[in-house]
């Protein structure tokens, strides 16, 4: 666990050497670019995710006191 | 307090400028189905709103229901069918520092017979002068009542806390890359008070430890292949103090048929390693003793599609979106005899309006 966090951080340092200028970023600024899905999606997704996952489960989903998990 | 707190200074902050441009409000109708070979089903209309209230400060409120019919085999060998109803309020500020920086707190309350649930959370968003990195820095906070069930007499407490940060940064005039940590505390009462486990002739009632210390790191990465097509790739590795290890993995690709219509395909693929006191029988009694077979060894397989319209066409800001999606989930458990595999399907239509 530690070993892969030092190669995340290690991976984004060594990144940040290039310099994009604004006027170069169209193909970034398209809607298929986008980091996050729309949010409302993203927050039913988000609750399937954690009733229905043994690594998120109860993080987030705060109730689902059904017991049908 | 914390709310006030957060204003209070917002508002007394003279040195930040102000954003270039208004936030704008936002008003979001979803609804989603979940049901699946376990006989669960979940129905969720849910409503969001923003609204800004000055140059700086936006108000968001939201309310959400799930109404759910479940008679899974992991309660009860033939439960009868039970219908029960969670209803989930929020509402937050965001306020905005200066044109890159931006703090918001957010409540959230939910409730259903047997669970009340309340948190907070707290945000900071920042973007690099160069505005090719951004950071975004989250903690919240969680204080759940449980029960009283079959094997809970009295209600029980759970508290949690999250602290959770990640970076995105553009790589290359194609390439965005996101990393993601994030550490949660759990504490009190984590056992289903709904769930025996069997032992030999007899059933237990479930019981796991009271505490649990979790840490997960993602690591994202989106490419453009074309102006309107792009990929994506993301890891995730889990792990926690009762001994659970999970990776995840996904792909995707986005399609921009046309500049008003966006095609999304995603799959995920996770490989859980179950906690170390997850038994798929328990020959006699132990401290620990569960029958969630979401605490087990498990594979789960998770396609979907998306289809998106957006109006007005790209590159302005969209007024309207309508989004359909539909996913697949299969899961097949290792050690789990009552059901070895679930399969579930979802569908969610949305429609939201900028304004």
């Amino acid at each position: 666990m530690r070993r892969a966090l030092l190669l995340l951080l290690l991976a984004l340092t060594s990144l940040g050497c290039v310099t994009v200028r604004p006027w170069q970023r169209e193909r970034l600024s398209r809607r298929c670019m986008e980091m996050d899905g729309p949010a409302s999606s993203a927050s039913f997704e988000a609750h399937v995710r954690a009733v229905r996952s043994g690594d998120v489960a109860a993080a987030g989903a705060g109730g689902g006191g059904c017991g049908c998990n | 307090m914390q709310l006030r707190s957060l204003v209070a200074l917002a508002l007394a902050c003279g040195c930040g400028r102000a954003p270039q441009r208004p936030a704008r409000g936002e008003l979001s109708l979803h609804g989603g189905y979940y049901a699946d070979n376990d006989r669960v089903s979940v129905w969720n209309p849910s409503l969001r709103a923003r609204v800004p209230l000055s140059r700086r400060v936006t108000a968001s409120a939201g309310y959400g229901l799930d109404i759910i019919s479940a008679a899974s085999v992991d309660v009860v060998a033939s439960a009868s069918r039970v219908l029960e109803r969670r209803h989930e309020t929020s509402a937050g500020v965001q306020v905005a520092l200066d044109d890159r920086t931006t703090v918001g707190a957010t409540g959230r309350d939910s409730r259903e017979p047997d669970y009340l649930s309340d948190g907070v959370s707290l945000t900071l968003d920042r973007e690099s002068e160069s505005r090719d990195t951004a950071l975004h820095l989250e903690l919240r906070g969680r204080w759940d009542r449980v029960g009283p069930g079959w094997t809970l007499p009295e209600r029980a407490t759970l508290g949690s806390g999250v602290a959770a940060g990640s970076i995105t940064r553009v790589i290359d005039r194609r390439t965005l890359l996101r990393v993601g940590i994030q550490a949660d505390v759990l504490s009190g009462l984590q056992s289903s008070v709904y769930r025996y486990v069997p032992v030999g002739d007899q059933w237990f009632a479930e019981r796991v430890p009271e505490l649990r210390v979790r840490g997960a790191a993602t690591v994202r990465l989106q490419h453009s292949l074309r102006p309107t097509l792009a990929v994506l790739a993301e890891y995730g590795l889990t792990t926690d103090t009762w001994g659970l290890v999970a990776h995840v993995g996904e792909v995707g690709l986005r399609w921009e048929p046309a500049p008003w219509a966006m095609v999304e395909l995603r799959a995920r693929a996770a490989l859980q390693r179950g906690a170390d006191f997850y038994q798929g029988r328990y020959a006699s009694v132990t401290e620990w003793r569960t029958r969630d077979r979401l605490l087990g060894g498990m594979a789960t397989l998770w396609p979907q599609a998306t289809l998106r319209f957006m109006w007005p066409a790209w590159p302005a800001p969209p007024t309207w979106e309508l989004g359909l999606r539909g996913a697949w989930i299969h899961q097949q458990f290792d050690d789990y005899a009552p059901l070895r595999t679930r399969d579930a399907g979802t569908g969610e239509l949305w429609i939201t309006r900028w304004f």
